[in-house]
């Protein structure tokens, strides 16, 4: 499943730089993929909505692989020091699916 | 000075958010055995941002957090009385555990914890 970040986040930006798919983005930030820029009330190509935050960071669904292909696990998680980036139960993804995925987004150019 | 003077001070005078940060710049460079310490401590101060600024269920998950964490480093760490800071926070738990519901937060009651040194290397 996709990662996603709590509303405990501090806002320290630890998570954002680790991530290979460019998925975090700073709370209020627009959000790009395949050229596209999408903002607060855009819903997400695959029709993700919900996970846009104006106050902390944030993970778009449609870009986080959870690092499958890249990392043994996900890196926003691994630096976390606060321990909010956790799994998306709205958005739960099989091995496969995240592989998937990351083909996907390698065809997009990210 | 022992070096965890900086992020004591910080935290005593609730600069909570600033001693996140000192204390997240030791976890980063701690080695394996003291990284839940340092982690531990990060999440208390985040815990206590969190109360002050009336997010209650951030400080109360960040605060369980940080209790399992430092629990592992009892009676004391560093110089550091890891029991009395583990003791302030509990209260504080059990106090945002009643108000969840109605996430009513009054500051009169709430007593911000402070971590306490052993000895008397520093005050």
């Amino acid at each position: 499943m996709a990662i996603m970040i709590t509303d405990e986040c501090i806002n320290c930006g630890a998570c954002e730089p680790e991530c290979p798919n460019t998925a975090i983005y700073e709370g209020g930030a627009q959000w790009s993929l395949a050229g596209k820029t999408f903002g607060a009330d855009d819903a997400s190509p695959s029709g993700a909505a919900g996970f846009f935050a104006e106050d902390f960071f944030y993970i778009v669904p449609d870009k986080c692989t959870e690092c499958v292909g890249f990392h043994d696990e996900p890196q926003c998680a691994a630096v976390c020091p606060v321990d909010c980036c956790v799994p998306d139960p709205k958005h739960v993804e099989d091995n496969d699916a995240l592989l998937a995925k990351k083909d996907h987004l390698d065809g997009l150019g990210r | 000075m022992n070096d965890l003077a900086e992020g004591v001070s910080l935290f005593n005078n609730s600069c909570f958010f600033e001693a996140h940060s000192f204390f997240e710049a030791k976890w980063l460079e701690a080695n394996k055995d003291e990284k839940l310490f340092f982690q531990g401590l990060v999440q208390i101060s985040v815990g206590s941002y969190h109360l002050e600024q009336n997010k209650l269920t951030g400080a109360l998950s960040q605060y369980r957090k940080g209790r399992e964490k430092l629990g592992k480093y009892t009676p004391s760490y560093n110089n550091l009385n890891i029991n009395s800071v583990l003791n302030q926070v509990e209260i504080l738990i059990s106090l945002l555990e009643k108000r969840k519901s109605s996430n009513i937060f009054s500051g009169e009651d709430i007593i911000f914890p402070k971590i306490e040194y052993i000895g008397s290397l520093q005050k």
